[in-house]
């Protein structure tokens, strides 16, 4: 058979390695992860959120960041349950970047059933988001834990305004501080863009606790990575 | 069809994603037409009183309705809560005629509707197949008497007239009308080589349609063998989400069984019986083939519609057995997995998880985003509940809404939107409260925030935008809302969207 010669070196085919990588049939662990965007892809050790995983989401601007963080995997395909958090703004989910179709709320209202709940939600729903306010006994969360770790689901723990969770034992753990807001003046434009203080700890690969200046949101909707002036960390900004 | 406990001259009508889907008469002359967006809806007739759709209250509407088609006929198709269907050969002989027939059930079910309290527009129509005989029925609920026959033969000619859009094909009809065929007339004036050459199966079902032939294709008939599914439920289900969940084993169980000869189920038979003896038959039609979470709709309609319906007909025992027997199959085709994008196993799997949540929490419980448009970030997406209707009709969910609206707040939105009424102060430097005048102007440049438990104390203001009056709904007296909105910045890295309505400050949304 007689190859064009276009076809016949492909290493002018950067498209078909990419393709190669992502129909290769064996996954090991460490690949079993969910995309994450661009910029966050360097904040997480790992590269994007490893299935099986808990992730802890503390600070003011908390709720922004465990959006983007599910955002590009919601994309992809994955499906996202918020559990709790009966205050979140849906249209901020949509603005995030989360596909409409693949996005579920569940107020599970007071009811002691929380635990039920995400039970029932484990392996089914690959991203459960979780109000960090449902009280669990410390062996429901390990119950829970382990339980991820079989069925391969993800669970986001957010505490808006608050310090992250310690009642699950995350792999990772996101702090927001330093919250600065721009583009609003005295008595004139409006908010545009905030540039937050993102500190990453936890397990593993991610317990040297790295500290990251981070744009959340950016004002042009770009994605923008720069070096930051105190040395180790990037700013990185978000589209939105 | 209207399930709400209206009157005849009220304006009301139901609207779902964003276009109204049922109106009464009152909003019919007003000008509300189904089809509309809910703004052009409410600029013909302001004072238009608006519904949510909620498919479990028409079944349970609907299920007294078609208990009294049953005295007519035992044939009775269910397609959706508001449409039945039966043949006439049987009854039209007994009763004396198509006509004499049709105006009996007219009457009945009007009779009926007058008592019950519910509000509905009937409409009876006779015709040579059930989509001909769904329009006559449309245009029948305008006639005095509310029956709309088409003789014999005669369904092409009375189908001719109508738009390509009545063949209920969104992107067909488009594309249609391009070709310059408005009519259904002109499009069933093809061949039907050509029409299955350009349009497909689907193409050669809705030309079929068009030339007044039942919808019903050739290939579908009686399953070669038994499939009946049957669920024994120990201890007997009394309340109707425990019973659909034992629907939902068996609806998968009959869809694999089914799935693996290759089939679907067109017209599906499904028998309820309770402890104490009684037993409810019901038929669904779907115009497609059936998935295994339409199936559970259908037998939740009719379970609510059984077990909440009208006390002269309940059930006096819990539900014991359950048993779906389809009637009619045909060669499964179309419906595949998805490979990218589309329904897939995920999709499938993550349906069942939030069912199985909404059984445990409530059917409120569990909500997804609907995009509505509007000026403040409560109103752009709301949370609908979740409901498994059909799961590939895609009703229009997550379709950008491109309508401007002036002096929205802009873009980034809020994260949070606090569920009660957050009260605050808002300060001038002198400590004094700042207000909006009538013409929308500040009375001091705001330098703190109070909130208001007292122990937090003031918070002062780094940034602040605004104010940004907004007048909506001004027409209508119970919904009309006067307020400032003011972006404020705050020194603890905070940033709120603040709200001043008649004299009082609160937080709207917080950007977190």
């Amino acid at each position: 058979m007689v190859l064009p010669a276009a076809l016949s070196s492909s290493r002018d085919l950067p498209g078909l390695h990419e393709l190669a990588e992502q129909i290769r049939p064996v996954v090991l662990a460490r690949q079993a992860v969910l995309p994450v965007c661009g910029p966050l892809e360097q904040v997480i050790p790992d590269g994007g959120l490893v299935r099986g995983s808990t992730i802890a989401v503390g600070g003011v601007g908390a709720t922004s960041l465990a959006l983007q963080l599910v955002a590009a995997a919601s994309k992809n395909g994955s499906w996202v349950a918020v559990v709790g958090l009966s205050d979140l703004a849906p249209v901020a989910v949509l603005e995030a970047g989360l596909d409409a179709e693949r996005v579920a709320f569940i107020d599970w209202g007071g009811s002691g059933r929380g635990v039920d709940v995400v039970a029932a939600l484990v392996g089914a729903i690959d991203i459960i988001v979780l109000d960090s306010r449902l009280s669990l006994r410390d062996s429901d969360t390990r119950r829970l834990g382990s339980r991820l770790r079989e069925r391969g689901s993800i669970l986001v723990v957010v505490s808006p305004g608050n310090e992250p969770t310690s009642q699950w034992s995350s792999d990772l753990v996101f702090t927001v501080r330093d919250s600065q807001w721009e583009g609003l003046g005295c008595g004139h434009g409006h908010l545009r863009s905030r540039r937050a203080r993102v500190g990453v700890g936890g397990r593993g690969r991610a317990s040297r606790n790295m500290q990251h200046e981070l744009l959340l949101p950016a004002a042009d909707g770009q994605v923008a990575v720069a070096e930051c002036e105190d040395g180790g960390g990037t700013v990185v900004a978000f589209g939105r | 069809m209207i399930a709400t406990a209206a009157s005849a001259d009220e304006v009301v009508a139901v609207i779902a994603a964003n276009r109204v889907t049922a109106t009464s008469p009152a909003a019919r002359a007003e000008g509300v037409e189904i089809g509309l967006r809910r703004r052009e809806a409410q600029r013909r007739c302001p004072g238009l009183q608006i519904v949510d759709p909620d498919p479990d209250r028409d079944a349970r509407v609907f299920a007294a309705i078609a208990a009294l088609v049953d005295q007519f006929t035992p044939r009775v198709e269910m397609s959706s809560p508001g449409s039945l269907a039966f043949p006439t050969l049987g009854p039209s002989r007994y009763f004396g005629g198509d006509e004499a027939l049709a105006r009996l059930v007219a009457a009945d079910i009007d009779g009926a509707l007058g008592s019950s309290g519910w509000f509905g527009a009937v409409g009876v129509g006779i015709a040579d197949g059930v989509f001909a005989a769904t329009h006559a029925a449309e245009l029948a609920t305008a006639e005095p008497d509310h029956v709309r026959v088409i003789a014999p033969g005669e369904s092409a000619l009375f189908l001719s007239r109508f738009p390509v859009s009545a063949l209920g094909r969104p992107e067909l009809a488009d594309l249609l009308q391009r070709l310059g065929l408005r009519h259904l007339g002109e499009f069933a004036a093809l061949k039907v080589d050509d029409v299955v050459a350009r349009f497909g199966v689907d193409g050669r079902l809705a030309h079929r349609l068009a030339r007044g032939l039942d919808e019903r294709p050739p290939e579908v008939g009686p399953p070669p063998r038994s499939f009946d599914v049957i669920a024994k439920l120990d201890p007997p289900a009394e309340r109707v989400d425990i019973a659909a969940f034992a629907a939902r084993t068996a609806a998968d169980q009959l869809h694999e069984q089914l799935g693996g000869e290759g089939l679907a189920c067109t017209r599906l038979l499904v028998v309820i019986e309770t402890d104490s003896g009684e037993r409810l038959e019901r038929v669904w039609r779907h115009e497609g083939a059936l998935s295994s979470t339409a199936i559970v709709d259908r037998v939740r309609w009719q379970l609510d519609g059984w077990l909440n319906g009208p006390s002269a007909q309940r059930p006096t025992g819990g539900v014991t057995r359950l048993v779906l027997v389809p009637d009619e199959v045909m060669p499964a085709r179309g419906r595949q997995q998805g490979f990218w994008g589309g329904e897939s196993e995920a999709d499938e799997r993550a349906g069942r998880a939030l069912a199985r949540v909404q059984g445990m929490l409530g059917v409120a419980a569990v909500t997804i985003p609907e995009r509505r448009g509007g000026r403040g970030p409560a109103d752009v997406v709301v949370r609908v509940p979740f409901v498994g209707v059909d799961g590939d009709d895609g009703q229009g969910r997550g379709v950008a809404l491109d309508a401007p609206w002036p002096g929205r707040v802009p873009s980034p939105l809020p994260t949070l939107l606090p569920t009660e009424l957050l009260p605050i102060q808002v300060l001038d430097v002198r400590g004094a409260l700042v207000w909006v005048s009538g013409r929308g102007t500040l009375s001091a440049e705001p330098s703190m925030v109070r909130f208001d438990d007292a122990a937090r104390g003031g918070v002062s203001i780094l940034g602040w935008a605004g104010p940004w009056p907004c007048d909506e709904r001004w027409w209508d007296q119970l919904t009309h809302r006067r307020r400032a909105r003011l972006q404020l910045a705050l020194t603890d890295g905070r940033a709120l969207l603040v709200q001043i309505e008649q004299g009082r400050w609160s937080v709207e949304a917080i950007y977190d």
